[in-house]
């Protein structure tokens, strides 16, 4: 239900509108918590329709409902591993790029910890694969560089 | 589907060094090899500073950055003292009765890095004085100093390459023993000079060439350490 009648701050709402055209509302207070948001908000005014170019309709609301939860302070573990749950490695990467963008500064450590997990000790291919990435080391350049980087306990070396 | 627009935004190669780099310092260290081989240009960020603060204040909050340590072993960059750490927790993560402390990780790396020299590494009791005075230095008691530096030489020596000139390296251990009598806690521990015949007679017991090089240092291990183990015997 709308609650625009208000004018506090605390019930206020901000419209927000994506790259592909689509309206999200969303409450002052958790607005603030973006802070490329905050600062549209700061030019603009907050009656305006606040533009993000850079983010679409399919994230934009989960990034809300994070904030939602997190301006009644209420995010725990297992609201955050239920997030993501179901969430599959592009979709991360673009709710992770989207916080980047946002300058949000919570979502963005917490998708940081996700993304760093979903790649724990996987090949390097995978890596490569994930981030959409070209290998542009020749064979001996990579096998040189392991045995310098063997960051394991046992021969950890310094470069130069 | 979102893909045509998406495309655009996933583009995490555009994305500036400091924030690729909060992702890096969350994976742990056992990745970083696998994410330095990724590209070249992942590689370098293991060389920036930036790189290695970033990771200090995430995974080792407490230590303050700024902070020098007294003592002859110099902490170094914020890289160093990352590795300093580490080194710390995995020598001594396990005991919950000796801090974990950033100056083991330094002694361990200065020891280290001054026993593989390819010239002639300083003599023991010279490298093994400099770790007591940084120990003492920092404030710990002349016995913790002794511990701490037993420790060290122990995780040292089981971290050594297996190849040629760790063996002589050893050799010279080994005589350098008891040669020039020294105070406490300068004094070598027993259990180091232990552990230098033990590597010798059983990881590097094919590296002697001669018979007499092998007896040689049989009857100097028999005039420290009675028994001697029969596994040293070869048997």
């Amino acid at each position: 239900m709308a609650q625009e009648a208000s004018s506090s701050t605390s019930s206020k709402t901000i419209s927000l509108k994506t790259g592909d055209g689509e309206i999200f509302e969303i409450e002052a207070s958790a607005a603030k918590q973006m802070k490329t948001v905050q600062r549209l908000i700061d030019d603009l005014g907050d009656d305006i329709t606040i533009p993000l170019h850079n983010v679409f309709s399919k994230e934009l609301p989960k990034i809300i409902e994070y904030y939602k939860k997190d301006i009644t302070g209420e995010i725990t573990k297992d609201f955050e591993a239920e997030f993501v749950k179901d969430l599959n490695d592009d979709e991360v990467k673009v709710l992770f790029l989207a916080a980047n963008y946002l300058d949000a500064n919570k979502l963005f450590e917490f998708l940081s910890q996700n993304i760093a997990d979903r790649l724990e000790s996987k090949s390097v291919e995978y890596v490569r694969k994930y981030f959409g990435v070209e290998n542009d080391f020749t064979p001996e350049e990579e096998s040189k560089l392991r045995e310098e980087r063997a960051w394991s306990f046992r021969g950890i070396k310094e470069d130069e | 589907m979102e893909r045509k627009n998406s495309k655009e935004i996933i583009d995490i190669e555009k994305l500036p060094d400091h924030v690729v780099i909060e992702i890096f310092i969350r994976t742990g260290v056992s990745d970083w090899t696998q994410i330095s081989c990724v590209k070249k240009q992942w590689a370098s960020l293991f060389r920036t500073e930036c790189f290695w603060q970033a990771a200090l204040s995430h995974i080792y909050p407490f230590t303050n950055p700024s902070q020098t340590l007294p003592g002859p072993i110099p902490p170094g960059l914020a890289k160093r003292r990352f590795m300093a750490l580490h080194i710390s927790e995995q020598i001594f993560g396990c005991d919950p009765d000796i801090q974990v402390d950033e100056i083991v990780g330094h002694g361990y790396l200065f020891l280290k890095e001054q026993l593989q020299l390819s010239i002639m590494p300083p003599h023991s009791g010279i490298l093994h004085g400099t770790m007591i005075d940084q120990f003492i230095g920092c404030g710990k008691s002349r016995d913790v100093a002794h511990e701490l530096a037993s420790r060290v030489w122990l995780a040292v020596l089981d971290n050594l390459e297996e190849n040629h000139h760790t063996f002589c390296l050893l050799k010279r251990l080994a005589q350098e023993g008891d040669q020039v009598f020294l105070p406490y806690p300068y004094t070598r521990s027993i259990k180091v000079q232990w552990r230098v015949f033990e590597k010798l007679f059983t990881d590097f017991r094919d590296c002697f060439n001669h018979e007499v090089d092998y007896y040689d240092m049989l009857a100097c291990a028999k005039s420290r350490f009675q028994p001697i183990p029969s596994a040293w015997l070869g048997y």
